[in-house]
């Protein structure tokens, strides 16, 4: 009976944690040796059919692993396993100098003592390199002896304080340990990693606290129609199906490819076929990109891979792709132009091949068709960006397609592209635009419409159809806490800071909104303040100010 | 009897009902109103009056213009007095026809900017953060200790919703699934007035089914939810947030050990929401003690930017000068003027009349007119109010229960039905990726089995065949 429960399952990607802070992916496959460096070698079915988040010591000699109860843990995090009476009184005495005793004195217990006698020199450890690249290869018991022995040839090591020790401690624990800890890949974890050991620029520098705004912003919420404009290559993409809830696939393993049995004589209405299952019509993304094939690579390390989707994943039918031309020119795609139609008499002539390509291309066309007017009628509940091309051109394409009180949620790296959208949306252009159109309505009717719309070297979005036009600042903060020792963390990761724009899809009233008084003069202004007020309802903060 | 709709929370009707309760009503930026739409009333704004009739069957998002025909009596009052005294000719403001606003489906942040403050909120920054790092998805049992004004629990309900329990969201045909676990906030509160309030909006807004109210002192008597006859159903949680002044002395009763409010076969997330550095550390200690591990403590801090076109005004405006340039012309000229007041006191002793030439600038009335928004240049600085510190937020990780016979019973198990017995391959750096499986292709699948099936039956001539017949096929691919 397989043991039952949440547990590490094969062909699943999981996240190890090592002891030096790395972080590693690791697709568990059933009858590997995982290869983790100076940490070592395991099994890797030791790990599976295990529970996530336990801690694991690597044995020597590649012959299994040791769960290490949370106790040990603990201890070794807050004492690195030593000098635990010291420890135990850190907290109240770490600050408590005593100036009052005298020279030569013994200091007081529970006294704590400073570094000021402390000097450091290398030949206070008394093992010399050679001799600790031999205990490396030779000290067992998963890297504790090397460490005791570093310890115990110390010679300076009672002239450390409670907290120096702790700390050489960890230090040596943290490059000889040969121990880890095993986590889910979900998405917040995948970031956390992309953002240690990749090139941060190819996912735009998107961090965790972004894309958990971007999901409360965006009102995501299972059952929903979510367009996705993500050229981050994936990571986007797979937040939202995390949230969305198809993003793990229940039953990984090798991926099955559809079978298609393309030896049927009869006609395509004949059931003898596989279908492949019926794309879904609620809680779907839909992607739009701007290169004939998606870039999804991150989501490999959800089982699914873009170029051949697995038939079993949930995502192949909640997750629709199409180019922008298939968007926005449907006519100049040759592909979606239908395959050439053949009768059946023709097609029971044809040869089994052609037959069968015929099929696959009428396949093909039907999906694609379907996905293009799917998107092109819109109502979507939100559209979600995050890319490295111009955004105003994007959300002139996208806006119309979300839906009355749906959500347009933008992640821009850098605060000038932040505010460039917020600019486009401001009310200075809303009351320029709204005229420009009442203008054009009363000196030629629909000439000005057309043109506008289609063409694409002109960005501006439309202003009226963005409420409340906002960028969010977000920044995280991680803290150490340790018993008497709080404090900020001293170094983390730089660059792109990042920003949220965020704003809401309404519907304006046809015609023109009387918005008079809205540039009244300075002094009527203060005299009828609240009249002022009334007149410009939305987005005051976007409303030009003169500096004085 | 018909199923209740879908709280608009959950998903966009196509129009304002009451039924959809509330609305939000979008007056200006940071000013909103939850209003429940009923056929009898109106809305009375400053930015006029809106007849909840006008508003009913519209589509959420609209943007309704103020009605001119229904004058608020307020109003009418005014303007019999403004008629009678006739004195103002400066009415009170409120234009009825100037003015408008949009009216919207409520959204959790939407809700959590219009709610009624009952305690401190946690807002959006935060809920959202928390609810990705406690990987809250479709499906999650989630523990709200201290629901307070309910702003955390309509986030994670969103969060967590995956349909409800008599499958009033599925479409025309849909089938419902039934071996999945519908998503439940289980939401504690010690206050019974506030869990009584947070209780009638639940229902109000259709979440009654999905978020559990519990009126309870979680500290004292633990998270176990009692139900009928002094039975008690646990939660079976794996995601917990706790918004407490003491989260140290709730911690003891998410144990594993029977009867536990944990789903047992998960690990648990938890996050706890304390303002002060005291209240963490002594959270942090009793978790190392109780077996969590992971514990990561973050602070979030959020401004909202605000974006303004910026118009240098000049001397020309009344302000100062715009460049270097402007300043030495006004200094020259304000020389120029000095020599001439020189020259005109000389010449006003003199009898003559003196002419002030100006100093290169002319004043204007400093109205400024805006024609396409694109003048000036694009300048954020932070919102004028800031919160620069909500809450520390902790979070940690319980692991499931695994005991030496668990851990034997799956190494036989993976021994027996995972493991093919080969011999082991090491995965390295470079298989550090998967790249997708490789796959056999239709044309090779094909390929192989005629071949096996020529081999299975003998003969040269069958390989011959098998040739001929791949190269018709590459031909006709």
């Amino acid at each position: 009976m397989a043991p039952s429960g949440d547990r590490i399952l094969p062909y699943t990607h999981v996240l190890l944690r090592l002891p030096s802070g790395v972080l590693k992916i690791i697709r568990i496959l059933p009858d590997t040796s995982v290869y983790l460096g100076k940490f070592g070698t395991f099994p890797s079915n030791a790990l599976l059919h295990r529970p996530y988040n336990l801690t694991f010591d690597i044995l020597d000699n590649n012959e299994g692993l040791r769960v290490v109860p949370a106790e040990e843990l603990t201890r070794d995090i807050l004492g690195g396993g030593f000098g635990e009476a010291e420890q135990g009184n850190a907290d109240e005495t770490h600050y408590d100098l005593s100036y009052n005793t005298t020279e030569g004195e013994a200091p007081k217990e529970g006294v704590m003592r400073t570094n000021r006698n402390t000097v450091d020199n290398a030949a206070s450890q008394t093992l010399t390199w050679e001799q600790i690249e031999e205990l490396k290869k030779t000290a067992g018991n998963s890297g504790k002896d090397i460490i005791q022995k570093l310890l115990s040839s110390h010679v300076a090591i009672d002239q450390k304080t409670a907290f120096s020790l702790q700390k050489y401690t960890l230090r040596k624990a943290s490059k000889f340990m040969k121990r880890f800890s095993v986590h889910r890949l979900s998405v917040s974890a995948l970031t956390d990693y992309l953002h240690d050991s990749k090139e941060p620029f190819k996912f735009l520098e998107i961090r965790n606290h972004h894309l958990g705004l971007m999901m409360s912003l965006g009102n995501i919420v299972h059952g929903g129609r979510y367009l996705v404009v993500d050229e981050t290559g994936g990571l986007l993409v797979a937040a939202l199906a995390e949230r969305l809830g198809v993003l793990n696939s229940t039953t990984p393993g090798p991926a099955t490819a559809p079978v298609e049995d393309d030896e049927t004589t009869e006609g395509p209405d004949s059931k003898k076929r596989k279908l492949d299952p019926a794309p879904a019509t609620r809680n779907t993304i839909t992607l739009i990109h701007a290169n004939e094939q998606p870039n999804l690579s991150l989501l490999t390390h959800f089982n699914y891979d873009a170029n051949t989707p697995p038939v079993t994943h949930p995502l192949y039918t909640h997750l629709k792709t199409l180019t922008w031309l298939q968007l926005l020119a449907p006519d100049e795609d040759t592909t979606m132009l239908p395959p050439d139609p053949h009768t059946p008499e023709e097609l029971a002539a044809l040869k089994p091949g052609k037959r069968s390509a015929y099929y696959r291309k009428l396949r093909r066309w039907q999906k694609v068709s379907a996905t293009v007017a799917d998107a092109r009628n819109g109502g979507y509940d939100a559209v979600l960006v995050a890319a490295h091309m111009s955004v105003p051109g994007i959300l002139k394409a996208v806006v119309p397609l979300v839906k009355g009180s749906g959500q347009i949620v933008v992640y821009s790296p850098s605060l000038e592209q932040a505010t460039e959208l917020a600019d486009l949306y401001s009310s200075a252009r809303r009351t320029a635009w709204i005229q420009r159109k009442e203008a054009a309505k009363n000196e030629e009717k629909a000439e000005e419409q057309a043109p506008v719309e289609r063409d694409w070297d002109d960005e501006t979005p439309d202003p009226t159809l963005m409420l409340a036009p906002t960028v969010h600042r977000e920044t995280v903060r991680a803290y150490q806490v340790l018993p008497g020792r709080t404090h900020p963390v001293m170094t983390s990761k730089g660059g792109a800071e990042g920003y949220v724009f965020h704003g809401t899809r309404v519907l304006p009233v046809a015609g023109k909104v009387d918005a008079k008084g809205a540039f009244a003069s300075q002094k009527k202004k203060r005299r009828t303040e609240v009249s002022v007020d009334a007149m410009v309802p939305e987005s005051e903060a976007a409303t030009p100010v003169e500096s004085s | 009897m018909a199923t209740p709709a879908v709280s608009p929370f959950l998903a966009i009707p196509s129009e304002l009902s009451s039924e959809a309760k509330p609305a939000i009503i979008h007056l200006k930026r940071d000013q909103h109103q939850a209003l429940v739409l009923k056929p009898e009333s109106t809305l009375q704004t400053r930015f006029g009056n809106f007849p909840h009739s006008s508003i009913l069957g519209l589509h959420p998002g609209s943007q309704v213009r103020a009605s001119a025909a229904v004058p608020s009596l307020k109003e009418q009052r005014k303007r019999k007095r403004a008629s009678n005294s006739n004195t103002t000719t400066e009415t009170e403001g409120i234009q009825t026809a100037a003015g408008f606003l949009h009216v919207l489906n409520p959204t959790a942040e939407l809700w959590t900017a219009s709610l009624p403050h009952r305690t401190q909120v946690v807002y959006t920054p935060d809920s959202s953060y928390i609810l990705h790092r406690l990987g809250a998805g479709p499906g999650t049992q989630i523990i709200e200790a201290g629901a307070g004004s309910g702003s955390f629990t309509h986030a994670s309900v969103r969060a967590v919703y995956n349909g409800y329990e008599d499958g009033r969201e599925l479409g025309e045909g849909e089938v419902k699934v039934e071996d999945n676990k519908k998503g439940k906030v289980w939401s504690f509160e010690f206050h019974e007035e506030r869990a009584g309030k947070l209780r009638e909006e639940i229902s109000e807004h259709g979440l009654e089914t999905l978020v559990q109210i519990t009126h309870k002192d979680v500290c004292a008597e633990g998270f176990m939810v009692p139900s009928e006859e002094g039975a008690t159903t646990s939660p079976r949680a794996n995601a917990i947030f706790l918004d407490l002044p003491a989260p140290w002395l709730a911690l003891p009763h998410l144990t594993r050990q029977e009867p536990s409010p944990l789903d047992q076969e998960k690990e648990i997330r938890l996050c706890t929401f304390s303002p002060c550095i005291e209240q963490v550390t002594r959270t942090c200690n009793k978790m190392r003690e109780l077996g969590w591990v992971d514990i990561q403590m973050v602070e979030v801090q959020h401004q909202n930017m605000e974006v303004r076109r910026q118009l240098q005004r000049g001397y020309d405006e009344g302000a100062g000068p715009r460049s270097i340039a402007e300043a030495l012309t006004r200094l020259k000229g304000v020389n120029d003027l000095r020599d001439q007041r020189k020259d005109a006191q000389i010449a006003q002793a003199h009898g003559e009349q003196a002419s002030f030439a100006g100093l290169g600038f002319k004043k204007s009335n400093g109205r400024r007119k805006q024609e396409t928004g694109e003048e000036g240049r694009i300048v954020s600085r932070m919102e004028p109010e800031l919160k620069t510190h909500t809450s520390f937020l902790t979070f940690a990780t319980l692991p499931r229960v695994w005991t030496e016979e668990q851990e034997k019973e799956a190494a036989e198990f993976v021994k027996e039905h995972v493991s093919k017995g080969v011999e082991p391959r090491v995965v390295g750096e470079k298989e550090k990726r998967w790249k997708g499986d490789e796959q056999e292709s239709k044309r090779q699948r094909k390929k192989r089995e005629r071949a096996e099936q020529k081999a299975a039956e003998g003969g040269e001539q069958a390989e011959g065949e098998v040739k001929e017949e791949a190269e018709n096929m590459e031909i006709d691919g």
